[in-house]
């Protein structure tokens, strides 16, 4: 009787633990390291011909107390990785290459279409929908966070963060 | 009495035949500017030379980028791919149309392939550097390349990021860039009736 009760909640902590799981897929997806936290990284599906690609990230938050600072990034999907900012002037759109991003003690980054991405040269495999692959944010000092990018089809639009802000460099 | 009458004549001579000048003048440059788009031979993605007379009654909205951008353009046509959806669903009045100022990498072959990835059909269309060049001039827009070392393939090309609305009578008005679907299908509908009013007036000063 006691071995059938003890199965029995067995069963249920791992139902939970199951259920809970599939519900924290479905939210935000949050990757942290240290004193900083990536949520929501994603990029549009490409052509099969497509030799570049751009990553989105819906917030680097910095909750520590110094400045972190963003040196660089690197995938195994492409041949480089660079952080570009898309701006526009006198209605010309031109892409700026940022060498480093520094993000303020307890401030964030939006990486938004239109806007702050990270830009992917050299495909290896076009991005597919519904698949993922991993990219790797380099700090300075603090050291490398992994993330997991989610490929989506190509009409998909982020929400707009309710805290968002214009970054200047 | 007489020098009265007289100097409202010649008032009336003289205002009636500024008039004259000016909508002959606004006609000549007009026609001028929509010859020249006329004369720039662009083709599509499947090599076939195309003119803006091949739009009879839709308004084309012309985007110009190139297939290696990866932000500004496919943000810009999945925009007005929605923006579209909303006001023109059934695609009666309006033709999508994206146009490479990047012919050396995009090659027909590319635009097809770019283009297939979007959710409505856009109509892609590139020429030689000099007809990209006359295109773009007459119907206000701009584009230069971002090459430090020119040996480098992953070059940029600084573009006009807003779109054009064209008839195929060779008018065009710049559309107000707008970086959302809902504030571009409002900017849509304000310069389609601008240009509505527009080619009205055209037929009323043909006469002069």
């Amino acid at each position: 009787m006691n071995q059938k009760l003890f199965f029995t909640t067995n069963i249920l902590i791992l139902t939970t633990i199951a259920f809970v799981s599939i519900i924290s897929d479905i939210g935000a997806k949050n990757y942290t390291y240290k004193q900083v936290n990536a949520s929501d990284p994603w990029a549009r599906a490409t052509s099969k011909l497509a030799k570049t690609g751009a990553v989105y990230i819906k917030n680097i938050h910095n909750k520590g107390k110094n400045a972190v600072k963003i040196t660089g990034f690197s995938a195994n999907i492409a041949k480089k990785v660079q952080l570009h900012n898309t701006v526009v002037k006198n209605e010309v759109a031109k892409m700026q290459h940022i060498e480093f991003l520094e993000i303020g003690p307890n401030k964030s980054v939006q990486f938004n279409p239109g806007g702050l991405h990270i830009m992917l040269m050299g495909l290896k495999r076009p991005l597919e929908k519904n698949s993922h692959f991993p990219l790797i944010i380099k700090f300075e000092k603090l050291g490398n966070l992994e993330i997991m990018v989610d490929i989506k089809n190509i009409g998909w639009s982020q929400k707009k963060p309710s805290n968002y802000k214009h970054v200047h460099h | 009495m007489k020098k009265i009458i007289y100097s409202i004549l010649i008032i009336l001579v003289f205002s009636a035949l500024s008039f004259g000048v000016f909508f002959i003048s606004d006609h000549y440059a007009q026609k001028w500017q929509s010859n020249k788009l006329f004369k720039a031979k662009l083709y599509d993605v499947n090599g076939k030379t195309w003119s803006i007379k091949s739009l009879k009654d839709k308004l084309g909205i012309i985007y110009f980028g190139y297939t290696f951008c990866p932000d500004a353009c496919p943000t810009a046509l999945n925009n007005l791919t929605i923006a579209l959806e909303k006001i023109d669903s059934k695609k009666l009045q309006f033709e999508p149309i994206f146009i490479s100022v990047d012919p050396n990498r995009d090659k027909p072959k590319i635009i097809k392939d770019y283009l297939s990835s979007f959710d409505t059909i856009i109509l892609g269309l590139t020429g030689t550097d000099r007809d990209l060049k006359s295109f773009t001039f007459n119907i206000g827009a701009t584009y230069s390349l971002s090459r430090e070392d020119p040996e480098d393939e992953n070059y940029l090309v600084n573009h006009t990021v807003g779109f054009f609305m064209i008839t195929s009578k060779g008018a065009s008005l710049p559309i107000p860039y707008r970086n959302n679907p809902e504030d571009l299908a409002r900017a849509i509908e304000q310069i389609k009736s601008i240009q509505m009013s527009n080619s009205k007036f055209k037929k009323i000063s043909s006469i002069f």
